[in-house]
């Protein structure tokens, strides 16, 4: 029997979900997005409602299937229902946005509970030409928040730094299952 | 290998800081500096408690104790605060542990109680001076032996500001080897602390160090008492005498109601336990265990500071066009008042031929002479920085984790001060500088942006390649001029993370640094960034299970399961970037336990999805 297995995809609206998904889809992902109605806010024409689609056919048959979560607040009661069961979670912050710290903050306020069940990577993008807030300052966020997650400067548009966020989250679950092995043998 | 002696390899450092040798130009008095680490200089608590101690011992003198003549910054360019004591011929008594212990060198139980002894008495002159005096951080790092076998006590002003970085206990033994009373309350540095930092030293000696390598806090003291030995100069060891062992339980505090309560207490005992154990505690058994020591190594002869030929003051800059100076400037700091200071390593096995590091005390204003600046040679030429010294994007991707073999492999192991002081530069100055090697310009480093630029040898010349920067950093005599922060560059320069990691991959490819060794255990604060770091899947492994929990260095090669030069390369590294941890953190683990609840095998489904998407594939 085919096994499912899921990862997602948060972040913001622009943050590069969709063109995250894009770049490692066996299948032409799938979106679903409308007209965006905070356009005083986001300068984009559209945005995701429900949730952008993508999978990954694995040698026996199973699936590795990619969400993309919206990125709007007022669907937030879809992150966590999305989120159960998933192998990890991908957190994409644009770092051009307002305040991309208090978006990171938000979403890992929203993810809370399922942080301890997953294992989480963020990509930072548009470093390149937006240098503040620097690294740094997620870092600390992260540390304040004794957060153990990996936080690196990406552009999703490059599908290596796709694939660098998906194999973080494969050898943290590796990590994570021999210490639960050491421990249980322990 | 003892963590001992893993710390005690590092070139003149320990937990606190690193020392150099040194003259004061003025005086011609030998000196010697304590540059302590970042985290105590920044530390506003520890540096008042660290001057109102300074001032409370300005009176006090003792042959036993090698006196403290000034404390200098952090001020300027030197981030650092420097303890400055007049030189005394000797050497650490960790280097001459661990020559002890590298070439087997006994140390009898006589050397060790007479060193116990002097150490007692000289701390009990110490808390008679003044009632609220402790010494707070007694440990061989801080204990010179002359080769007539006196002992010396040095940095005897750090308790209190120590007290005032409230660490917990844990920290000041993983971090400082340091030792402190139990208690509900938080760490006090007072004299039952010494007592019991003195007893711990007498352990130590009787048990050939192993407590100082101890990871258990609180110390299992009972079993190291139990297992500690009387070590006769000839013919084989002997269990602790009953007074001997008694005396170290109550000096190590390990009963509250028997432990000593004085310093005097505790000497008169000693004394009684010398006396009725007819133990030859002479200074003439520390001489001789000296003697010992060095006919092992001849390197433990104690190395006096020469005065070193100060380099010419000249400006190394060429001459920037109006052009250039328009795009971004930066004027250097100067003060063509100060005269230059010399210093070269103290423990370094190639200090004599090792070339001198020059600093320049900066006026700082506060009255202490600023010895610890490191702005020399200083010129009020400009710097011109316009974006066209850039190196291309595309000559970033080339450094490699193996690439070690194509840099110059004319490294030296004395160069590893000027590492340790560049890198202490990027992660403790808050101010753009300019880094030189050989008098050429090589680097801006904008700390606070964490970023750095290539700067031409000329104007309009080709910057140098990420590799010959790595190579000349390597070969040190590094010197360092300040930038003001007025106009920095606009451009976004390169990551310092991605210098200092290449730097690290490229240091010593056979082994760790010194000062990861002397952590005796590794773990990452986090994972490097390897969105502008190119990784490995080793990396990215290594960097999963060493941010999930600490391993200890002789363990960590083995648990990593990976090839050692990458082990080791990844190690130094994350090292050089400031990534690994102070202390050991329990880091807290997302389970995923939900995966196997639902029946689901790990084991093979990582690769399989590797394998799907192409990940490793060359």
């Amino acid at each position: 029997m085919a096994r499912e297995y899921k990862i997602v995809f948060v972040g913001s609206m622009g943050s590069g979900k969709t063109t995250a998904i894009r770049n490692v889809s066996d299948v032409a992902p799938i979106s679903t997005e409308v007209d965006n109605s905070t356009r005083a806010e986001f300068d984009k024409a559209t945005t995701t409602v429900a949730m952008d689609y993508g999978e990954v056919a694995l040698p026996d048959g199973d699936i590795l299937r990619l969400y993309g979560t919206p990125g709007q607040a007022r669907f937030d009661f879809m992150w966590k229902i999305v989120g159960r069961g998933a192998l990890g979670f991908v957190f994409l912050v644009d770092n051009s946005r307002p305040d991309p710290c208090q978006d990171l903050k938000d979403y890992l306020d929203a993810f809370d509970g399922l942080l301890n069940e997953s294992v989480s990577v963020i990509g930072i993008g548009r470093t390149e030409t937006h240098h503040a807030p620097p690294l740094g300052s997620y870092f600390e966020l992260l540390g304040a928040r004794r957060l153990n997650i990996p936080a690196f400067a990406v552009d999703v548009r490059k599908r290596d730094d796709v694939l660098l966020l998906l194999d973080t989250l494969f050898h943290q679950i590796e990590a994570t299952t021999e210490r639960q092995q050491m421990e249980n043998a322990g | 290998m003892s963590t001992l002696q893993q710390r005690s390899t590092a070139p003149g450092g320990d937990g606190l800081g690193y020392h150099v040798l040194g003259f004061d130009n003025k005086t011609g008095d030998r000196l010697e500096l304590l540059r302590l680490r970042s985290q105590f200089s920044g530390h506003a608590p520890f540096d008042t408690a660290l001057r109102q101690r300074f001032r409370q011992l300005a009176e006090f003198s003792d042959p036993a104790f090698a006196r403290v003549r000034q404390i200098d910054g952090p001020a300027g360019a030197s981030p650092s605060i420097v303890i400055v004591s007049p030189h005394v011929p000797g050497v650490r008594l960790a280097e001459m542990l661990t020559v002890a212990d590298s070439f087997d060198v006994r140390i009898d139980v006589g050397a060790a109680l007479c060193l116990a002894r002097q150490l007692t008495a000289a701390i009990a002159t110490l808390h008679a001076f003044n009632d609220d005096i402790s010494h707070g951080c007694i440990s061989p790092e801080h204990l010179l032996l002359t080769a007539e076998g006196r002992l010396i006590v040095t940095e005897h002003i750090l308790g209190s500001a120590l007290e005032a970085m409230e660490w917990p206990r844990e920290k000041f033994w993983y971090e400082l080897r340091i030792v402190l009373p139990a208690s509900s309350q938080p760490a006090v540095f007072d004299r039952q602390a010494d007592i019991m930092q003195i007893g711990l030293l007498t352990l130590a000696l009787l048990e050939n160090r192993q407590v100082y390598g101890e990871r258990r806090y609180p110390l299992p003291l009972a079993h190291h008492v139990a297992a500690a030995r009387e070590m006769p100069l000839d013919g084989p060891s002997q269990p602790l005498s009953p007074a001997l062992a008694e005396w170290l339980t109550r000096a190590l505090q390990r009963d509250r109601a028997s432990a000593f309560t004085t310093i005097d207490a505790a000497l008169t005992a000693l004394d009684q336990v010398i006396d009725e154990g007819r133990y030859d505690a002479r200074q003439s058994a520390v001489a001789a265990f000296a003697a010992r020591c060095r006919a092992a190594s001849p390197d433990l002869e104690p190395r006096v500071p020469e005065r070193a030929p100060l380099s010419p003051r000249a400006s190394t800059l060429a001459p920037a066009s109006p052009q250039e100076q328009a795009d971004v400037e930066f004027e250097i700091e100067d003060d063509e008042e100060a005269e230059p200071i010399t210093f070269m390593p103290v423990t370094d096995d190639e200090a004599v031929s090792f070339e001198p590091v020059a600093f320049t005390p900066a006026g700082n204003g506060n009255g202490n002479g600023a010895y610890g600046s490191h702005v020399t040679h200083v010129t009020p030429a400009p710097v011109s920085v316009s974006s066209s010294i850039f190196l291309p994007e595309d000559a970033l991707d080339e450094p490699r984790p193996d690439g070690v073999d194509d840099l110059a492999p004319d490294y030296e192991g004395n160069s590893l001060l000027d590492m340790e002081v560049f890198v202490g530069m990027v992660h403790q100055q808050k101010r753009p500088f300019v880094v030189h090697v050989e008098k050429i310009p090589l680097l801006l480093v904008e700390p606070v942006r964490r970023a750095y630029w290539l700067l031409p040898r000329q104007a309009g010349a080709e910057p140098p390649s990420i590799g010959d920067v790595i190579a000349r950093l390597r070969r040190g005599s590094l010197r360092y001029r300040d930038c003001r922060t007025d106009d920095p560059p606009q451009s976004a320069g390169f990551p310092i993370e991605l210098l200092l990691w290449n730097l690290g991959m490229a240091l010593q490819p056979d082994d760790l640094l010194p000062q990861v060794k002397a952590r005796g255990w590794v773990q990452l604060t986090r994972w490097p960034d390897f969105g502008r770091i190119r990784s490995n899947q080793a990396q990215l492994k290594m960097s999963a299970l060493l941010t999930t929990r600490a391993f200890a260095v002789d363990e960590v090669f083995d648990a990593l399961g990976e090839p050692r030069p990458s082990v080791i390369a990844f190690l130094n590294a994350c090292s050089l970037c400031g990534l690994l941890a102070d202390a050991p953190v329990e880091a807290p683990a997302p389970s995923v336990s939900h995966l196997a609840r639902e029946g689901r095998s790990l084991g093979g489904l990582m690769q399989r999805l590797r394998g799907a998407l192409g990940i490793g594939r060359a």
